[in-house]
């Protein structure tokens, strides 16, 4: 039964999600004209470069409404399936309410993370139209996007601790997708809060709700930010050197625990909220 | 329940490979009169010290004999990017006891300090003039007569502290030259790049001799961790630590087992991946615990 509530949500959601992708992608392509424009300024007059910085001014302005969009997509598609007149049909549905939020988290996680891949996709488009030196025949022209971001990631390598330095790419790579999952799972138990607590006005009070918690969590982790992580910089650099680069693999490991913990509450509350406080009537 | 116990295995397969890297730790040793250090698996960072002076800059001689060393308690190097720091523990025959902490910056053999001798309090410093004109920004040394040269006995580097009091800059360099101090600004030699670098005359007595000194001071005091736990920041950081990582999770832990015991169904599932994540979260804090 997942698959066919998947395929209504992504039925739903795509139709706006693919207008938005499909123009970014066509801004992206002629951005990357306009990013070989301004990268070889001294060939083009000066009024093409200003439109081709502004273009690229544009393509960028496209990219934060897509991700707007997607994040709008998702959190109206919660609220409206479950929390509107809507909800009343969703829950008659011969089907567990738990399968009906997994089907909500896995088409909203997908959206997002397809989202994020997209724009970085596109940002790796343009940055390949970039030309250094300013002559097309030049060496170091050609799939500079994706050379920057390999020249950025060999320059953390630490010589001798390669295999250290491959666990926390993948521990960083994991726990910033554990991360999108817990933002998701948070901001749906934003909304499935202020649905029950709230008679009217609903969404109002689930983005004051939101502020409020993410406020809340903001503070906790700037103290900790601002205590912790000195106190850890500090201690680590009085051990050797691979005791420290240990010591970094395990401290990445115990932030992607801590964040997938998070995601388990928020799930457990967002069952336990569904299953026994929903009050459609 | 199998990916769970998949998911632990691959968590400590991750903890598993980290352990060699901690084998791995460099160690090194150092000659009976504490002027030689070698490193076991970087021989070519072997270096000595050419004057062995007391904190007041007098000539002293600090020598083990046999016996004494092989009372050696321990000698340890802990590096990290930028510094090394061997801290050896000395046992004498009459029960004096001799801690010295060699700082190597940016691995160099730059200068080390012996401190909290019970008899013996001694200052060794390493004079490689070659390297230290290399770490002034690249400035190069014009000629062989030109400041910080052999006959130069000490030289310390000089840090300024940001407004946070955790960021440290380094600023320039006080060095004794044939009895007299003299302190290399970065700064003013930044504007003359690629000439000789320019040091002027402090006098012990002044206000610049004062505070630099300080500098010094506070660099070795707070620099190495040795005052580390005066600070009432770093308690605070510690109990939220510990609360966080530590006591939390080992509560959540307990709780969820018990409630995975009772309950039955889906609650089940999602209660036994919260306790089984909780568990190995305190693996590993007590782990970075144990290590830092």
């Amino acid at each position: 039964m997942i698959r066919k509530l998947l395929k209504y949500d992504f039925k739903e959601m795509m139709r706006f999600w693919l207008i938005a992708a499909i123009t970014t992608a066509v801004l992206s392509v002629i951005g990357c004209g306009c990013a070989n424009v301004v990268s070889c300024y001294q060939k083009y007059p000066e009024a093409i470069i200003i439109l081709s910085w502004i273009f690229l001014a544009i393509v960028g302005l496209s990219y934060l409404a897509f991700s707007i969009v997607a994040i709008i997509i998702v959190f109206a598609r919660f609220y409206k399936n479950l929390f509107t007149d809507e909800g009343y049909l969703t829950f008659t549905l011969p089907i567990k309410k738990i399968t009906v939020l997994n089907s909500k988290i896995i088409s909203g996680f997908s959206i997002l993370f397809a989202t994020s891949a997209v724009i970085f996709a596109e940002i790796c488009l343009i940055l390949h139209f970039v030309i250094i030196g300013g002559s097309p025949s030049d060496s170091s022209t050609g799939a500079i996007g994706i050379r920057i971001i390999w020249e950025l990631i060999n320059a953390l390598v630490v010589d001798g601790y390669e295999l250290a330095f491959s666990i926390n790419a993948l521990l960083v790579f994991l726990t910033s997708i554990a991360a999108t999952l817990f933002k998701l799972l948070f901001i749906y138990v934003c909304i499935t809060i202020g649905s029950i607590v709230a008679k009217k006005a609903k969404v109002a009070f689930a983005i004051a709700f939101y502020y409020i918690a993410s406020s809340s969590f903001g503070t906790l982790m700037g103290i900790l930010y601002t205590m912790v992580v000195p106190f850890l910089v500090e201690r680590t650099t009085q051990i050797s050197k691979g005791a420290g680069i240990a010591v970094g693999v395990l401290i990445f490991s115990a932030v992607f625990l801590t964040v997938l913990l998070g995601c388990a509450f928020c799930y457990a509350f967002l069952n336990k909220a569904i299953d026994r406080k929903l009050n459609l009537a | 329940m199998k990916k769970i116990l998949t998911f632990i295995f691959v968590v400590l397969l991750c903890v598993g490979l980290c352990l060699p890297a901690l084998a791995a730790a460099p160690t090194a040793t150092v000659s009976d009169d504490l002027r030689t250090v070698y490193f076991n698996e970087t021989e070519y960072l072997r270096f000595n010290a050419e004057y062995l002076v007391d904190d007041t800059r007098q000539m002293v001689n600090v020598k083990l004999s046999e016996s004494q060393k092989t009372e050696i308690k321990e000698v340890k190097l802990y590096s990290d990017y930028t510094y090394c720091v061997i801290r050896g523990v000395f046992k004498y025959a009459d029960g004096t006891e001799l801690t010295a902490y060699y700082i190597i910056k940016d691995a160099y053999s730059d200068a080390a300090k012996i401190i909290n001798g019970k008899n013996v309090e001694a200052v060794i410093n390493f004079i490689n003039v070659p390297d230290l004109t290399v770490n002034m920004n690249g400035l190069k040394s014009g000629s062989e007569e030109s400041f910080l040269r052999e006959n130069t006995t000490l030289t310390f580097d000089v840090y300024a502290y940001a407004a946070n009091g955790y960021v440290k800059f380094k600023i320039g360099y006080l060095a004794v030259y044939k009895g007299n101090y003299y302190y290399c600004d970065y700064a003013e030699n930044e504007e003359n790049s690629g000439s000789v670098p320019k040091a002027r005359l402090v006098h012990p007595s002044s206000d610049l001799y004062k505070k630099i000194d300080a500098s010094v001071n506070d660099y070795y005091n707070t620099g190495f961790g040795f005052l580390y736990y005066d600070d009432l920041v770093t308690v605070i950081a510690i109990i939220l630590l510990l609360l966080l990582f530590i006591v939390a999770p080992a509560v959540i832990a307990v709780i969820f087992t018990v409630l995975a015991i009772i309950k039955k169904g889906t609650y089940r599932k999602i209660y036994i991946v919260i306790a089984s994540l909780s568990a190995a979260l305190l693996i590993v804090s007590v782990i970075i615990s144990v290590i830092i």
